[in-house]
């Protein structure tokens, strides 16, 4: 899977999408785990507001996020501490985002930033214009520092995109869809992975997962197993 | 036996009341929801720091505020703090149910003996010593972690007075400003700063009551209490939406995975009253669907149930396989989830051991295949005969028998007697599969 740890180095935003049934906070951990260089710096904004849980997370792989946040190479957004000031919470968050990536981002050698999840922004009131106009903000605040970038989108609705989801794939170079096996639940495969290139990707992709041959993967509790279709615990 | 043995240090703080550590995390603390059944499929109980959300779309039913009813008892059995946000949230704790006093407990055992009796059948020496199958998990009644509550029992007025007056009990009127409805339950829970675990139990969110809310209201408020639980490590909510909005459909498109997405554990109950001829097929023994959208997890990337849960059968006894299908059960002294089975006859009344109607060649066609090829003018079938030519899998091919004007020949009925019908055994039900034994 080192292609797709790849994606996330990248200089261009990514696309997550995940289901109810598989969710994707195994990629967003594997993303986060990585960034464990000290030169790294990382931006989390995180509207199910987890930092418990991240930080539980990433002390299995050795990552203290306290650590991080103290010496001010990982800034963790709660969008969910600023909802009684619901009107303007997100153009604050953009303002704080951008004043801590020009203080922060110039110097360093791995930049990111994470914004978990623009669907509930949009479930919770705000209006797809406001969201879309977010993400093109901080699309352009990322490029502008050759940062990488990750959008987390949950679907709530299979093979039927809203009009947030439709911005955010012309805005992303890559998009990586995490779903759910049709057939249900089970204990042997979690979900799959399908890795596809966007509109706004000029040069060859370096990785394409088409849904054919999705990438199939196990949850355990340190990450996830993947393994090609048939080629599973049960199958072999 | 292993050798090893777990290092366990004394300067551990004790655990609050009524709780436990969870198997999957030791930073994960877990308390139950009364319901042992409920605590399996969570994964052990619910996390503190966690929501639960229970949809029951049925309007005749309340099973939703059943499963609030064993919360609020459950917490106040095991010395927890309790919050209801409701209307008149007073006598919605005077209706909730209580435990089994000991001449209960043992009449129960008595009803279960009696009902045993009944059920006995003779047995084949090779099977009985086997096992009998489990459909639900039970606690034992003298667990503190999962106290036993008798739908029977009632809840003693004196225990919620004291409890109100202890400030064990909290009863909070809906918010009116929906900006930031938790702030009285934030007040009081900084009023108190002792290290007692709170349940925050809303029966109904978004009934009347609560105003005319806009489904991204219904969101926002299941949003904002899962941060305000965040901010909360001792506390815990288990909420119900009333029938209309645990529709489906109320909310649009994705609303239920919306919903499941906003909150940290969301089921639902969906009762057979919607569904008569599910009622039928499952002959009485559920009364209704259990449906698991989303699980807590709230500090490892696979949710606890996954492993640990015994009526999902993902775990380590269940490597490979699929989930379990659940339904619940509500009898006279408590409500079960429980895997869901076709009864002993395959779910359905009728037993028969004659053919099904309408089958040609006597039961063959239940074997294999009857194909008739009519070959009808030109060719060697010009004369008005048609050639017959019987198919079955498994056994040999027919000849080609002769027909003439539409009847068979002697020789094509003597075939067909010899081949006798075999007499099947089988269950017929709404649709039209056969299965045969």
């Amino acid at each position: 899977m080192s292609h797709l740890a790849d994606l996330f180095r990248l200089p261009e935003p990514v696309l997550v999408t995940d289901d109810i049934g598989a969710s994707a906070d195994f990629l967003l951990y594997q993303v986060i785990s990585a960034f464990k260089h000290s030169q790294a710096r990382c931006i989390f904004i995180s509207v199910s507001g987890d930092l418990a849980r991240w930080r539980a997370l990433c002390s299995k792989t050795g990552l203290s996020l306290d650590a991080k946040i103290k010496d001010g190479s990982f800034l963790f957004v709660d969008v969910s501490a600023s909802m009684p000031r619901f009107a303007t919470s997100l153009p604050s968050i953009f303002e704080s985002t951008k004043s801590y990536v020009e203080a922060s981002f110039s110097e360093a050698t791995l930049k990111l930033v994470v914004l978990d999840s623009l669907s509930t922004l949009e479930w919770i009131g705000f209006s797809a214009t406001e969201v879309t106009r977010f993400a093109r903000g901080l699309t352009a605040l990322c490029t502008k520092h050759n940062a990488s970038l990750v959008f987390r989108h949950h679907v709530a609705v299979q093979d039927e995109p809203d009009d947030v989801f439709r911005t955010l794939y012309q805005l992303a170079a890559y998009h990586i869809e995490v779903r759910s096996l049709s057939s249900g639940r089970s204990g042997s495969v979690t979900g799959e992975i399908a890795v596809h290139p966007c509109p706004r990707l000029n040069t060859e992709p370096i990785l394409n997962i088409p849904r054919k041959q999705a990438l199939q993967y196990r949850l355990t509790d340190s990450g996830a197993t993947y393994f090609q279709r048939g080629t599973g615990q049960v199958v072999l | 036996m292993s050798a090893f043995k777990r290092r366990i240090s004394s300067k551990q703080p004790p655990l609050p009341v009524g709780t436990r550590v969870s198997p999957a995390s030791a930073a994960t603390i877990i308390t139950s929801t009364g319901i042992p059944s409920l605590d399996d499929v969570l994964g052990g109980g619910l996390p503190l720091s966690c929501s639960l959300l229970t949809l029951a779309p049925d309007p005749h039913s309340a099973y939703g505020e059943l499963v609030q009813k064993y919360f609020v008892a459950q917490g106040l059995a095991s010395g927890q703090r309790v919050v209801i946000v409701c209307h008149d949230a007073r006598a919605f704790a005077l209706e909730c149910m209580w435990l089994s006093g000991p001449s209960v407990a043992s009449a129960d055992r008595d009803e279960d003996a009696q009902e045993g009796a009944g059920e006995k059948v003779k047995i084949a020496w090779r099977y009985e010593n086997m096992k009998r199958v489990q459909t639900t998990v039970q606690s034992p009644s003298t667990d503190e972690f999962c106290r036993a509550l008798d739908l029977t029992s009632r809840i003693p007025k004196a225990v919620v007075d004291d409890a109100l007056k202890d400030g064990k009990l909290l009863c909070l009127d809906v918010p009116e400003m929906l900006d930031d409805p938790w702030k009285s339950i934030r007040d009081a829970l900084n009023d108190a700063d002792d290290a007692v675990p709170t349940r925050v139990c809303i029966p109904s969110l978004g009934a009347p009551g609560w105003g005319d809310l806009r489904p991204q209201d219904v969101l926002r408020l299941v949003y904002t209490l899962r941060a305000f639980l965040r901010a909360h490590p001792l506390a815990c909510a288990s909420v119900a939406l009333p029938p209309h909005i645990s529709d489906a459909l109320w909310g649009g498109p994705g609303w239920l995975n919306k919903l499941a997405w906003l909150a940290d554990g969301s089921i639902t109950l969906t009762t057979f009253a919607g569904e008569p001829t599910l009622g039928a097929l499952f002959g009485g023994a559920y009364h209704g669907l259990v449906r698991v959208h989303s699980l807590p997890g709230p500090h490892t990337l696979l949710a606890p149930s996954d492993r640990f849960s015994t009526l999902r059968g993902l775990g380590a006894g269940g490597v490979g396989g699929g989930e379990n299908n659940l339904a619940f059960k509500c009898t006279r002294r408590r409500l079960a989830i429980e895997t869901l089975h076709l009864d002993v006859e395959g779910g359905v009344g009728e037993r028969r051991t004659k053919p099904a109607e309408g089958t040609a060649a006597g039961g063959a066609r239940t074997k294999g295949a009857v194909e008739i090829v009519a070959e009808r003018g030109g060719g060697g079938g010009g004369d008005g005969r048609a050639a017959v030519e019987v198919e079955m899998e498994g056994a040999e091919r027919y000849g080609r028998k002769e027909m003439k004007g539409g009847e068979t020949t002697e020789g094509a009925k003597t075939s067909t007697d010899r081949r006798k019908a075999k007499k099947s055994v089988a269950f017929r039900s709404e649709r039209p599969d056969v299965y045969d034994f």
